[in-house]
């Protein structure tokens, strides 16, 4: 009986080795499907599919008017841009029309003077005029080459912690160029020090048909402020 | 000759002294537990956990899944340290199957080394190597570990790692506080119930020295030789001996056993700590151990700080015990001798026996009246103490010489030190105790009592100088004769009882309006202590003449028969328990009884019995219950129990392993043999046998003392009391003390008193009243006048 109990835990103890093992390989050919974009300090989260191509960071950060000379974070903004293409392209994000998603998250530092101005209007109007009076000036605008806008959703969002913002989704042409579809969220934190920036773009039937991709990059987007 | 080679295996057991143990060389790798094998893998993997937790705890969109896809990927250095440590095992494992494969690693690529280091390091160096390298490498597993977390480099990580816990640190302190408010309340309770109930007293405290000690002075020689010890330590630790740390006195109460242990504090220039009886007695479980421990740190220190220190326990037994072992049988128990009797009301207690006597009928009758009684009843299972205090005690006891203090024990211990004995504490424990049964055995053990000393009842010497002592603190005109005889005839007097007889008789004559004791003081004063008040009761005449020939049957008997008492006094003055008594001392100290004092005080017991029914026609009263009790219990044991009887064996050891008694007590007759005879000889049958012959015996005496028996009833019922001086005056026709006996020669009066008696008797029979006065005389000329002198006294 001893003998039996003994070669028992013996055969136990390989078969936990082999299946010890066999994880350990099977998990190394394993991937994750997407990629986690975090910026902890900033308590913001995102994430896209693998597949998504991170945009060149300096491009990015050039295109959006951060003076070179400093690192971004010393200018009080963190951005990330990510491109669905296999050649990512900032054009993907901030050109006329993209066949294929782009996204673009960011956390910008308000100077104290804008603190008080921060208005859901403000958040809606961050990337493109979306609210009455921004669209209004923008018609009153005879430089603008904006067309074709179209509301399909706009909500305020009240994720906790004081943290606000709004979640809109538009349509807008560009210099006649095919209608583009933007999923945009913005929010601001309670004292309006921080404004966290998300969209995500691309055409109007690229967004159709890869919906459930966008959806979950854009679901994904979370500001968790801790205190 | 020379030494034969040594082919075969080495010898096993133990090595040579000052010689490593030499390991046994083994043909292939000892085998290793599963644990041992697997705990680095475990510990590698357990790290990599650690990062894949904090990953998601950072994260709230990153599942578990994917925070450890990303992990297998960033952390891999882990696994790929676990993947090293698998053929590590795998190397083991394959050295303890193969014998060539863990010769060739051991010996040929390995063995140099191992060698070079065995040579340059000593087992212990190598030890305490492998240890630091072993908590080298895990810090530097937890740096990296914490670095990863943290997203730093390893060695940040480690500073980092106090700086968060001083983070964490107001929540830590809050939640310290949390607990120490929950539990200070329960602390602070246990604290104060657990204090008092000892007393420290320093040198100079206590005023009382050896010298007041009296009538002990074997004891307290040998206390003594303890303080010596105890002083001078050396002078016995020199020689390889051990100072002897406990020491209990046990005996009667009140013979100077907490005086003895005062003297020693006075004595001594140590403290002298005194623990309450009712110390350990609480209300809460747990609350008699805290006292304990912080009863022997407090003697600890007091040790430490005077070189010494006594403790005294009063009462000991309070501290109980925790259960009995059997009782022994009557004479191999430590008796206590104190008189009891257990009679309501019949003719007297037996205090006309030897203190030994007594105290083994006071014995067989606690045993048979209450059932389940045992010496300290009520003792069992932790006793007066309450749950663990006598563990707690016993294991402070012999827990002195372990090392202590957390520093010391755990402090040099984690450096790799060994802890420092303790020093040699000087503690000496003095118990004392009047139910020396009632302690547990363990306590008793050398170690922790190692000297175990009866404070029995006073030599007369020492009750000589101890009524000197009392009586020197009062004025008095007792001679010294008279206290000599005063100690004669107080055998069993303690200290306390000698104090007390001494402040009773000034007591009397403060009443008397004397300042001065007296003789008669003290004898009034020993009367009203050994019989207690008198209850004023008159007997009808005829009662009183039965129970003055009842009591005078006894003395008679006592008077012929026996020789190791001498009659103290008899009396018919009703007292509380008793109608009348005749009471006897022993003359001197003597400490071994024999079968012929047995007997007579059988004959004196069965006395009243024999004369009841001699002196009224075969009747007889049930004022003799308490004698035939007594008669009976001493015949028992002369007969099962101490060879006196007409067999040898003894009954309680053949109860107890049921061999049955001699005669045939168990089973019937065997053939040819009579069932009269073997019935006859049954136990139960040959004490009847000798009380009958001793009753016949009694008979005889009084037969031939029929004139001496009505002589003293006389002189009882003429002066109610009378002392053993005036007995002895009545039967040799002499002047005594209260009565002159010259008269009861006189062979007319002798008749005169027949004629009296056989009017009581005829009265008896009739329940009527006594047609004849009692016939006047016995009363001494000085007496006499005095009377005359009363009688026209008008108040």
């Amino acid at each position: 009986m001893a003998v039996r109990t003994e070669g028992w835990t013996r055969r136990t103890a390989t078969a936990t080795w082999v299946l010890m093992i066999a994880t350990v390989l099977l998990a190394g050919c394993a991937a994750p499907s997407y990629t986690y974009v975090t910026n902890s300090a900033e308590h913001t989260y995102l994430k896209v599919p693998t597949s998504w191509q991170p945009i060149n960071q300096k491009e990015l950060e050039g295109a959006l008017g951060v003076d070179p000379g400093f690192p971004a974070a010393d200018q009080g903004l963190w951005l990330v841009g990510y491109d669905a293409s296999p050649s990512p392209s900032l054009s993907h994000l901030l050109g006329k029309q993209a066949e294929v998603p782009a996204v673009l998250a960011g956390v910008k530092d308000l100077p104290m003077s804008a603190r008080g101005q921060v208005s859901l209007d403000n958040l809606r109007d961050f990337f493109f005029p979306v609210s009455a009076v921004g669209r209004q000036a923008d018609a009153a605008d005879p430089t603008s080459q904006r067309t074709g806008f179209q509301l399909f959703t706009d909500q305020v969002l009240t994720p906790g912690k004081g943290v606000h913002g709004v979640h809109v989704v538009f349509r807008y042409s560009f210099a006649g160029g095919l209608p583009q579809m933007f999923d945009q969220t913005t929010y601001v934190n309670d004292d309006a020090s921080k404004i966290y920036m998300f969209f995500v773009r691309c055409s109007t039937e690229c967004y159709t048909k890869r919906q459930q991709e966008i959806s979950t990059v854009v679901s994904s987007f979370t500001v968790q402020e801790k205190t | 000759m020379t030494a034969p080679v040594d082919t075969g295996p080495p010898p096993e057991g133990l090595t040579p002294p000052d010689e490593p143990p030499h390991p046994k060389a083994e043909a292939t790798r000892k085998p290793m537990s599963i644990w041992a094998r697997t705990r680095l893998i475990a510990l590698f993997v357990l790290a990599w956990f650690v990062i894949v937790w904090a990953s998601v705890a950072d994260n709230p969109i990153l599942p578990f899944t994917d925070a450890a896809l990303i992990q297998l990927r960033d952390s891999q250095w882990l696994l790929w340290l676990a993947g090293i440590e698998l053929v590590r095992q795998v190397h083991f494992l394959a050295s303890e199957r193969s014998a060539r494969y863990h010769r060739f690693w051991s010996q040929r690529v390995f063995g140099g080394t191992d060698r070079a280091l065995r040579r340059r390091f000593s087992d212990w160096t190598r030890f305490r190597l492998a240890r630091w390298i072993k908590i080298v490498l895990f810090v530097a597993l937890f740096a990296v570990v914490a670095g990863q977390i943290l997203k730093t480099s390893p060695i940040l990580a480690i500073f980092q790692a106090p700086a968060l816990l001083y983070g964490a640190l107001p929540m830590i302190a809050q939640l310290a506080f949390a607990f120490f408010f929950i539990a200070f309340q329960f602390i602070g309770l246990f604290w104060l119930l657990s204090r008092g109930g000892v007393d420290t007293y320093y040198p100079d405290d206590i005023t009382t020295r050896f010298k007041d000690v009296w009538g002990q002075d074997h004891v307290v020689d040998r206390v003594k030789e303890n303080i010596v010890f105890l002083e001078n330590p050396d002078e016995i630790e020199a020689k390889g001996g051990y100072v002897p740390s406990g020491l209990l006195l046990w005996g009667p109460p009140g013979t100077g056993k907490t005086l003895m242990a005062e003297a020693v504090a006075g004595e001594t220039g140590k403290p002298y700590v005194f623990v309450d009886p009712g110390a350990f007695t609480n209300m809460f479980m747990g609350v008699g151990i805290l006292k304990v421990k912080s009863l022997f740190r407090k003697l600890r220190k007091l040790a430490l700080r005077y070189g010494g220190v006594i403790v005294f326990f009063d009462e000991a037994d309070a501290l109980g015990n925790r259960g009995m072992l059997a009782q022994t049988g009557p004479g191999g128990g430590r008796g206590m001798g104190a008189a009891a009797p257990f009679q309501t009301a019949g003719c007297h207690g037996f205090s006309y026996l030897s203190g030994d006597t007594r105290s083994l009928l006071t014995r067989s009758a606690m045993q048979e009246g209450q059932d389940g009684f045992v010496m300290g009843g009520g003792m069992n299972g932790g006793g007066g103490g309450g749950g663990g205090t006598l563990q707690a005690l016993l294991t402070e006891l012999s827990g002195l010489k372990k090392p202590r203090g957390i520093i010391n024990r755990l402090g040099r211990r984690a450096i790799g030190m060994r802890p420092k004995p303790p020093p040699k504490y000087r503690i000496l424990v003095m118990m004392a105790t009047n139910m020396p049964e009632a302690l547990d055995e363990a306590l008793l053990r050398p170690g922790r009592i190692d000297r175990i000393y009866r404070v029995g009842y006073p030599s007369k010497a020492g009750r000589v100088r101890t009524y000197e002592g009392y009586f020197d603190k009062v004025a008095h005109e007792l001679d010294l004769e008279q206290l000599d005889k005063l100690a004669t005839i107080t055998p069993y007097a303690t200290g306390a009882t000698i104090k007390d007889l001494v402040n009773e008789a000034l007591i009397i004559a403060i009443r008397d309006g004397r300042e001065i004791i007296t003789w008669k003081d003290v004898m009034k004063a020993k009367q009203l202590k050994d019989l207690g008040p008198p209850e004023d009761v008159e007997y009808i005449e005829r009662e009183r003449h039965a129970v003055a020939v009842h009591e005078a049957c006894h003395a008679v008997v006592a008077y012929r028969t026996r020789r190791h008492m001498e009659i103290d006094l008899a009396t018919i003055e009703k007292g509380s328990d008793y109608l009348g008594m005749v009471a006897s001392i022993p003359p001197e100290d003597q400490f071994t009884r024999w079968r012929s004092e047995f007997e007579s005080d059988i004959l004196v017991s069965l006395a009243s019995l024999a004369g009841e029914r001699m002196f009224f026609d075969g009747d007889s009263s049930s004022g003799v219950s308490g004698d035939l009790e007594s008669a009976t219990a001493v015949a028992s044991f002369m007969e099962g129990y101490w060879g006196m009887g007409s067999t040898v064996s003894s009954y309680s050891t053949a109860r107890r392993l049921e061999v049955g008694s001699p005669g045939g007590g168990r089973g019937g007759p065997t053939k040819g043999e009579s069932t009269e005879k073997v019935l006859r000889a049954a136990l139960a049958d040959r004490i009847e046998d000798q009380l009958a012959e001793l009753l016949e015996k009694a008979e005889a005496i009084l037969r031939d003392n029929r004139a001496g028996v009505l002589a003293i009833a006389h002189a009882l019922e003429t002066h109610k009391t009378l002392t053993g001086d005036d007995i002895e005056a009545v039967l040799d026709g002499r002047e005594g003390i209260t009565v002159d006996g010259s008269v009861y020669s006189d062979p007319q009066f002798a008749g005169r008193l027949e004629e009296y008696h056989a009017a009581a008797a005829g009265a008896h029979r009739g329940h009527t009243s006594v047609k004849l006065a009692l016939p006047a005389g016995g009363h001494l000329r000085r007496e006499a006048d005095a009377a005359a002198t009363i009688a026209h006294d008008p108040r």
